[in-house]
């Protein structure tokens, strides 16, 4: 037994390491990337860049397409998290209370947006919306993405809803508690884990989200991911797209570390209702 | 429990009265205009311009470059130019989906090789410019004709002029091969050194082939006017694809212009097909050294340049005729030599930085018609990038 | 309480229609405009088969198959690499926790950037080439970034997708009851007989969702190709959207995605039928061992 401990100990430095490496490294070369002077590039075959400035990073900020690109991205992943919560909530409020015929059957459909393949729904929604009008309009963009925020929000919603102990609403109702005090001083208590959850996972995969916005923004609107695409493509630049890597991952990953517990938490019914 | 369905369901109509105005921004019509700016006077077209006030431009470069345009106009003319800097498949693209609207929202568009066969095909675009325009007299008489081997009438204002050339690391190639047997040795006494993009994937590697095609197949005369692909003509290019399929392994085919750059850099490849203008702004960007040195082999590459159009549909054609005129000027043409560093498209510009000279510009070719190219492109992928 | 269930039923409606609604009309416009029907734009010629054949060439069928081979390559690949990890931050050791959060990061990375920051590493003068340099093990870099076998791809896949299986796998096995393996411990199962036993017969099709999640995504990737795949062929996605944006050929695309949609529907059933035979089986297998011991 104590060997088994040791021989886990010594594999999970090992991995610890790699880990660091594994994670680590890309991350450092997008930042010493994103830092290379203007003036001195960074060529084969020097190691490290002669010269870190930000002035590549003032560049960007003033003569690129990136405060448009962060504005539409910021605006449309706002409108999407809004919308999706209000189109969200009353369905994952019966979901979760009501087990209804065909439960089942309904949260499968409602996880096939983020299993299809992307790049196939993204081609024919905007097929469709050119035909009706809507592509090249933010409208559009905020449609797509609602449909690609509704399996995460309804899946967190409703598990936030199962975990309200049937007892408590029982109690409340005995007592004679109105309608309107049950939503607040209950529903939304018991639900605000996964509400909280739920917009911010919905806000930040609209930031992230690509083929749609490509598809049904540009050239008219352009986001964080399909500014990135460019300068990965014909007009590949690895400093800037070290720098909208960065703005587009950085702030995201800071959010969900901190959020993280609270997300696992209320994705287990059982913790959440033992808390409750 | 029925209060909470009665709240839930208010808000679902909240949801969709709230959301009707988000999607009717999709569908904002513009004023109606009638008049033709080709009968019209210069003067009358900058009138009519100042009364519309508002011009939208789509390009896919030189955001900074548009910026100090747009001041500049809008203190000369008065008239605000919003440029959208969007991606060059993209504007095509949008262009062609509102093609079938009275108005779409286009005024101006720039027009590169990639766009100039859909531009054609689908008849997207208004002119002949030429005889409206009055910059267009001391613009490049070529580009005003031709672009990427197709005859464009006049329809299309040339913005600048670009060139292909090989460009080197002088520090790792001494002398670099000038005519086309150095070039041969030079590629197998340098596996892997030598590359350039994917002809579908930009414009420096469809020249590479183009030369290659030259130089293999007998010349470039016989195409000439040609406007289908004569079979009998293409016979020989089986010549191009073997000797490309032989040194397939010592030739680095690339993903895009910037890719043969950024490779370059990062001290994979020596040599490289690439554009002046690209390479001169990757230089400005700090893409790569500035040491890197351009030049046109002796047995020739072609070049072209981009220009501007304005679609059938546009909702402010004087303006936009305005700007594109203002774009040409003398002053602008010297601001955009200065400022981006491209080979501008008229010829009384001082000064011009680029990185070839007027003695290699004397290799420089034209493009065979634009239906070879097209097969040009088809065959290289079953030819050399399907063989295994 | 008739009038409830309505209710019920009306506010269930907006999420489900609104996702069965987007879906069956992309889905429906997909098949159709393969037959060459309901063009929206355009003229609608009626039903034909020309395009299912046009769209049968050489280019599709590579494209179709360098998919096939790195949907199934890196699919299998992370849940062979994520399944030992699971195991290691099931074990109760201080800091797990804290890996296991720092081990997440690259699923709340952008699957483009995800791309980029591998190829930084694997470029020509990258950080893995200056580093085997730096050793003294190779004399001149090495060319891995664009190579035709979709090796970098795969790096990039695997990299991006480690977190997913994990979470699905780590799940499946926080499942498995302390019970049972403290039970089989009694019974002094040494550690690869609890393996094989317990934990792999119990987690196994958590592994195979898994599996099956990634290899659908990964299939149809476009941006990690787009921004790392080989110059030919290109994926199956990547092809799809090159068609209709420089040639507007809509119905060859749509030949294309319903090929790659049917792909998906017969991987995942064949994963899920072999899987279903495979921990039949191992249940047997594990339960018969433990009574005899």
């Amino acid at each position: 037994m104590q060997k088994l401990k040791k021989i886990s100990i010594v594999l999970f430095v090992v991995f610890c390491l790699i880990q660091l490496l594994w994670i680590g490294a890309p991350v450092f070369m997008a930042v010493l990337w994103s830092l290379v002077d203007v003036d001195t590039p960074w060529s084969y075959p020097d190691m490290f860049p002669k010269k870190l400035s930000f002035s590549q990073w003032s560049y960007a900020w003033n003569h690129t397409n990136l405060k448009r690109a962060m504005v539409t991205s910021y605006t449309v992943a706002t409108l999407t998290s809004f919308f999706t919560l209000l189109i969200s909530l009353p369905t994952s409020y019966i979901l979760g209370r009501k087990k209804p015929r065909g439960k089942r059957f309904i949260e499968t459909v409602l996880l096939l947006p983020i299993v299809l393949p992307g790049m196939v729904i993204a081609l024919f929604v905007g097929r469709i919306f050119t035909s009706i009008g809507l592509v090249q309009s933010m409208g559009g963009i905020v449609l797509g993405h609602i449909l690609l925020g509704i399996p995460y929000m309804t899946r967190l919603l409703t598990s936030s809803f199962e975990s309200i102990p049937q007892d408590v609403l029982d109690a409340a109702q005995d007592l004679g508690t109105g309608r309107i005090r049950m939503i607040f001083k209950i529903y939304f208590p018991m639900i605000r884990l996964g509400f909280i959850a739920g917009t911010i996972f919905v806000f930040i995969k609209s930031i992230e989200e690509f083929n749609l916005s490509f598809i049904l923004g540009l050239p008219t609107y352009e986001t964080i991911p399909t500014m990135l695409y460019t300068y990965l493509g014909y007009n590949f630049h690895r400093t800037y797209a070290s720098i909208i890597s960065l703005i587009l991952t950085v702030p995201n990953l800071i959010i969900l570390l901190l959020i993280e517990q609270k997300i696992k938490t209320s994705l287990t019914p059982r913790s959440a209702a033992g808390k409750g | 429990m029925k209060k909470v369905s009665r709240i839930l369901l208010l808000s679902l109509v909240i949801f969709v009265l709230a959301g009707l105005p988000v999607m009717a921004g999709g569908g904002k019509e513009k004023k109606e205009a009638s008049y033709d700016i080709a009968a019209m006077s210069w003067d009358e077209i900058v009138e009519q311009a100042k009364k519309e006030g508002t011009v939208t431009h789509y390009a896919w470069y030189w955001k900074e470059h548009w910026d100090k345009m747009a001041v500049d106009f809008e203190k000369a003319y008065g008239i605000k130019a919003t440029v959208v800097v969007g991606d060059e498949t993209s504007n095509f693209n949008k262009a062609v989906a509102e093609a079938k609207l009275a108005k779409g929202t286009i005024d101006v568009m720039n027009i590169g090789g990639k766009g100039v066969k859909i531009a054609f095909d689908e008849n997207l675009f208004y002119g002949p410019l030429k005889d409206i325009i009055p910059n267009s007299k001391y613009l490049d008489k070529n580009l005003l004709q031709f672009q990427e081997g197709f005859v464009t009438k006049g329809y299309f204002i040339p913005q600048h002029r670009n060139q292909t050339g090989f460009a080197y690391n002088p520090d790792k190639v001494k002398n670099p091969p000038r005519t086309w047997a150095e070039f041969e040795k030079w590629i197998d006494e340098h596996p892997k050194q030598f590359g350039f993009n994917d002809p579908n994937k930009g414009g420096s590697g469809q020249s590479m082939v183009h030369t290659l095609i030259k130089q293999l197949a007998g010349g470039l005369e016989k195409y000439e006017g040609d406007v289908d692909v004569v079979e009998s003509k293409v016979a020989d290019w089986d010549n191009v694809w073997n000797w490309l399929k032989e040194r397939k392994d010592k030739i680095v085919f690339t993903s895009s212009n910037a890719d043969s750059i950024v490779r370059m850099n990062d001290g994979e490849l020596d040599l490289i097909v690439a554009w002046d203008d690209d390479l001169l702004n990757k230089m400005k960007q700090g893409v790569i050294f500035d040491k890197v040195k351009m030049y046109i082999p002796e047995f020739g590459l072609a070049g072209g340049g981009d220009t501007f159009g304005i679609p059938n549909n546009a909702p402010h054609k004087a303006a936009a005729a305005v700007w594109i005129n203002f774009l040409t000027d003398q002053a602008q043409q010297q601001a955009m030599s200065d400022g981006v560093g491209a080979y501008p498209a008229r010829d009384d510009i001082k000064g011009t930085k680029t990185n070839l000279t007027t003695e290699d510009r004397k290799y420089a070719i034209p493009w065979f018609p634009a239906c070879y190219k097209k097969y040009m492109i088809e065959q290289f992928t079953k030819q050399v990038l399907m063989s295994k | 309480m008739k009038r409830s269930r309505l209710t019920d039923y009306i506010l269930l409606l907006p999420a489900f229609i609104y996702v069965s609604l987007f879906l069956s009309f992309t889905l429906f416009m997909m098949i159709s405009q393969s037959f060459g029907l309901f063009s929206l734009l355009g003229e609608t010629e009626g039903f034909t088969l020309q395009y299912w054949k046009s769209a049968m060439i050489q280019e599709s069928f590579d494209s179709f198959f360098y998919s096939m081979k790195i949907g199934l390559v890196s699919s299998t690949l992370v849940v062979v690499i994520a399944y030992p990890i699971a195991l290691i931050l099931n074990q109760e050791i201080r800091g797990a926790r804290i890996v296991g959060s720092l081990i997440k990061i690259p699923y709340f990375i952008n699957a483009m950037v995800a791309a980029f920051l591998i190829i930084n590493i694997i470029a020509y003068h990258g950080f893995l080439n200056q580093f085997l340099m730096f050793l003294g093990f190779i004399d001149e870099p090495l060319r891995m970034r664009n190579d035709d076998f979709g090796t970098g791809v795969i790096v990039i896949q695997v990299w991006k997708n480690i977190p997913f299986a994990l979470l699905i796998i780590t799940a499946s096995i926080a499942g498995v009851s302390k019970d049972v393996i403290d039970a089989a411990k009694d019974l002094r199962a040494g550690p690869v007989r609890i393996f094989f036993s317990i934990y792999l017969p119990l987690t196994i099709s958590g592994a195979v969702t898994a599996h099956i999640l990634l290899f659908i995504m990964i299939f149809g990737d476009f941006a990690i190709y787009s921004v790392a795949g080989p110059i030919y062929p290109q994926s199956l996605t990547a092809r799809m959207q090159l068609i209709v944006s420089n040639f507007l050929q809509w119905e060859e695309a749509s030949v294309l995605a319903t090929v790659l949609i049917i792909s998906v529907i017969v991987v995942a059933s064949t994963l899920t039928f072999i899987s279903k035979k495979y921990i039949g089986i191992y249940e047997k297998v594990g339960y018969a061992e433990i009574k005899k011991d």
